[in-house]
């Protein structure tokens, strides 16, 4: 028993030498209280108004990032304060490099804007993923802002992936989205061409099967139902049809497949005869897809939805909204042109009919139409405006003016 | 008791009390353990959780130099400087010595925190939208969102720069903005204008919003009228002269030339005198938004481009117009852009470019002639297609060539043997084939 007691009355003896060490050199340093008081005598008018003690911002300062936070929690900032002031000495540390990318800048005539230079835009993207990363890994998840209408934004398109999936998928997103910022402008900015647009289309099914590789089905189908191109502009595309949660569902599933099979080929540019012909394919499928939406939903909605797709019926909805007149009357506008676009249509056709005769007819079917329109659009007003937003049909029923000849260059 | 267990038992009671002192008071305990001491193990725990996130090198700072620093840091600094009045607020950070950038990154961050109850109110009618409702971002779909939203953002720089002043945008790039914008007007006349420019926008952002996206009538009126109104105000803010310089670096035709006038590398005086021209044409070519441009203004616009060309080419001369009217088409700005991405030199481009003037001469030449049957000529015009086109590759090399071919619009037309002409705006239009029903002896 006697040598345990020994030991341990060695070792709580050293304890003692030791803490009582601490406490003597802790005791003699400079107590920060002092200092306070030291310094807030000192002549510095604007401290000595405030009674902020000047010599504390000095200590709490750094250059180097993660001791400056460090000592902005030890100072007791609080974490969107952390998050300012990094990032503010980040972009002012990062304000001189972004300068001198483009040092013309500040003189450049105030006719003239930046020429095109893919070289300065590669630059200035990987000096902020620079800039974006420092910030990351120096804070952490606490490098996005608590914006909560950020989060907001972020609910509509995330709200049912899992919380502990969500770090992965956004960065997946975000990924992706450099990746085509960095394809668009490899092209130019406003050059998206059939190539650069198949390269995006690439890009976009590597993100989502990343990203449904990290959710199960159902988490997936949710996501895409909330986060998908297809989803994203039906949402657009059914506002005048409103859509029950079931029929957007319905709609958004058939939709999908269908832009999964037949992506679009739109771009800027003259498309090749393959490409011709691959969206004459499309259009035919498209067809053929609303019929079978329009089935789905049944008699009633399946004319609504036909309708709604209708550019001219959407505009014309939204007029008589804003001239607070009953929806119905979108309804009958549209019934007066689905009436009138086959007699147009005849009238254009025959051949026994000159010009004149035809222009003729044309004018007085145009004035037939007018007259039944105005009234349900509340008059010269609303018909005015109809011109613009969903009577394109009643304007373009005249042929227009003869083309000027254009003048030649030489 | 033994003695060496009695000293033994005082022993540890002096640790306990040492300890204590510790507990007590933090400071005086050593670096390494101090934070123990200030937060406790159980919160130690979670800040180690939280901090997990963070960069490793951040978690190695903690026990060094950076806690070495801390010691000597209050840990209620932050609370001396907080003040949600926001004058005091700035007030206690320069007594603090922050400099101006991190004033600035403060007061930012404090005037969004200020105003987080506004931006939760509106972040609320988002998340209340089921998924399957219309984007409620969308400022047609959700006008009223998209003005409170924007108003938000508005009072926030409203307020940013009534407390600081032009401390608030200090080495962001705003004073080489102004410079741009406004030039030679003095800075108290800036500062007015600005304020104008302020008020007629958010004026104007409110018109729109109750448009909901549909522009009446009444609503040309009611934006008529601020526009005068604002040109009122601006008048009576400034000089005659002021203001025509403030027109001249604002309006709508310099924004419209900066790309060309680049592109084209222009100088200043050529600069003023395609403004002065342009002017002239602006109510011809830009009539009033939410018209519908009648067949007769369309017309008049047709006139008035060739009218302004004509009269722009007389003030250049040949080679500048030449030099302007490549500038100004969208076309050559693309195949200029692909270029620069493949290091092509800018000579090279124009000579790419001018190809379509020799297919356009060779494919009208080629109409013309009687000699040729319609197949013929279809025929031959879909040669020059080819042609061109292996020209264009053998110029630009076959990736940009590719690109640049399946941009120029006028290279299918003459593919499906279509003759094409060029106008003086550099724009392509084809022609009709005049048909030949019998070969024409030759």
């Amino acid at each position: 028993m006697k040598t345990p007691v020994v030991l341990l009355l060695g070792l709580s003896l050293a304890g003692n030498a030791a803490l009582a060490y601490f406490l003597v050199r802790g005791a003699s340093r400079p107590d920060p209280g002092a200092a306070v008081s030291r310094i807030a005598a000192a002549p510095r008018p604007a401290a000595a108004a405030t009674g902020i003690d000047p010599t504390v911002w000095p200590a709490v300062e750094a250059t180097d990032l993660p001791e400056l936070v460090s000592n902005l929690r030890a100072a007791g900032f609080p974490t969107d304060m952390v998050r300012a002031i990094v990032a503010g000495q980040l972009e002012e540390s990062f304000a001189a490099r972004r300068k001198a990318l483009d040092p013309d800048a500040a003189n450049r005539p105030f006719w003239k804007t930046v020429a095109p230079n893919p070289q300065l835009q590669l630059a200035q993207r990987q000096l902020y993923r620079e800039y974006d990363k420092m910030l990351r890994d120096v804070l952490g998840d606490n490098a996005e802002p608590t914006d909560p209408l950020q989060s907001a934004f972020n609910q509509i398109a995330f709200g049912t992936v899992p919380a502990a999936k969500l770090a992965e998928v956004k960065a997946i997103v975000r990924n992706f989205a450099e990746k085509q910022s960095d394809l668009y402008s490899a092209g130019g900015i406003v050059m998206i061409t059939t190539t650069e647009r198949e390269k995006v289309r690439e890009l976009e099914k590597e993100r989502d099967a990343a990203i449904a590789e990290v959710l199960t089905p159902q988490e997936y189908a949710e996501y895409e139902l909330r986060a998908s191109s297809t989803a994203t502009s039906l949402r657009y595309q059914l506002t005048t049809f409103d859509p029950t949660e079931q029929e957007f569902r319905t709609i958004c599933q058939m939709q999908r497949a269908f832009d999964l099979q037949y992506p679009s080929v739109l771009a800027m540019g003259a498309l090749t005869p393959e490409q011709s012909a691959t969206m004459r394919q499309r259009s035919e499928a498209q067809k053929l897809l609303t019929d079978q939406i329009k089935a789905a939903l049944g008699p009633e909605r399946g004319e609504e939805y036909v309708r709604s797709l209708d550019y001219n019926y959407q505009q014309t909805a939204r007029l008589v909204g804003r001239l607070e007149l009953p929806a119905e009357n979108a309804r009958q506008v549209y019934a007066v042109q689905k009436e009138f676009e086959p007699r147009v249509a005849e009238l254009r056709g025959n051949r026994s009919l000159s010009a004149e005769q035809r222009n003729q007819q044309l004018a007085a079917l145009q004035e037939e139409a007018t007259a039944k329109v105005a009234p349900l659009l509340g008059g010269a007003r609303g018909l005015e405006a109809y011109r613009l937003y969903g009577g394109t049909w009643l304007r373009s029923m005249m042929p227009p003016p003869p083309p000027t000849p254009a003048a030649a260059r030489k | 008791m033994k003695p060496a267990t009695t000293l033994l038992a005082l022993s540890l009671v002096a640790n306990a009390a040492l300890a204590a002192v510790f507990a007590f008071k933090p400071a005086l305990a050593p670096p390494a353990v101090r934070d123990w001491f200030t937060r406790g193990p159980a919160e130690e725990t979670a800040v180690e959780a939280g901090a997990a996130t963070s960069s490793s090198s951040a978690t190695a700072h903690a026990a060094s130099p950076a806690a070495a620093a801390a010691d000597r840091i209050p840990d209620k600094f932050w609370s001396t400087l907080d003040s949600d009045d926001l004058p005091t607020l700035i007030a206690h950070l320069r007594a603090a010595g922050l400099p101006p950038h991190l004033i600035r990154a403060v007061v930012n961050a404090k005037i969004e925190k200020l105003m987080r109850p506004r931006a939760e109110a509106l972040a609320a009618s988002l998340s209340n939208t089921p998924f399957w409702k219309p984007d409620p971002r969308s400022s047609i779909n959700n006008p009223g969102f998209f003005e409170q939203y924007n108003q938000l953002y508005r009072d926030r720089s409203r307020l940013l720069r009534q407390v600081l002043g032009d401390a608030a945008f200090a080495g962001t790039g705003a004073e080489d903005f102004q410079q741009r914008r406004y030039g030679g007007i003095p800075k108290a006349k800036i500062d007015l204008v600005e304020r104008i420019e302020a008020d007629y926008s958010e004026m104007n952002s409110q018109l729109r919003a109750a448009q909901q996206g549909i522009i009446l009538p009444e609503d040309r009126e009611k934006m008529a009228l601020l526009e005068r109104e604002k040109r009122a105000d601006l008048a009576a803010a400034l000089t005659r002269q002021e203001l025509a310089e403030y027109d001249l670096r604002t309006s709508p035709i310099t924004s419209r030339l900066r790309t060309p006038l680049t592109f084209m590398d222009a100088t200043e005086d050529e600069f003023r005198s395609l403004y002065e021209i342009q002017r002239k044409y602006s109510d011809r070519l830009y009539p009033t938004a939410g018209m519908v441009p009648s067949p007769e203004m369309m017309a008049q616009r047709t006139a008035a481009t060739q009218e302004m060309y004509a009269e722009i080419k007389n003030a250049l001369g040949e080679t500048r117009f030449a030099d302007y009217a490549r500038a100004s088409n969208s076309e050559y700005q693309q195949l200029y852009r692909l270029a620069q991405r493949d290091n092509i030199a800018t000579d090279v481009v124009v000579r790419t470019y001018n190809l379509r003037d020799s297919a356009a001469a060779e494919s009208g030449r080629i109409a013309a002639d009687p000699s040729l049957t319609t197949a013929e000529k279809r025929a031959a015009i879909q040669a020059i297609a080819q042609t061109t086109k292996a020209q264009i590759t053998a110029a630009l090399g076959p990736t940009t060539g590719n690109t640049y071919a399946q941009v120029a619009r006028w290279l299918p037309m003459l593919e499906r043997g279509t003759p094409i002409s060029i106008g003086i705006d550099g724009q392509v239009s084809s022609r009709s084939l005049p048909t030949t029903s019998a070969p024409p002896t030759k």
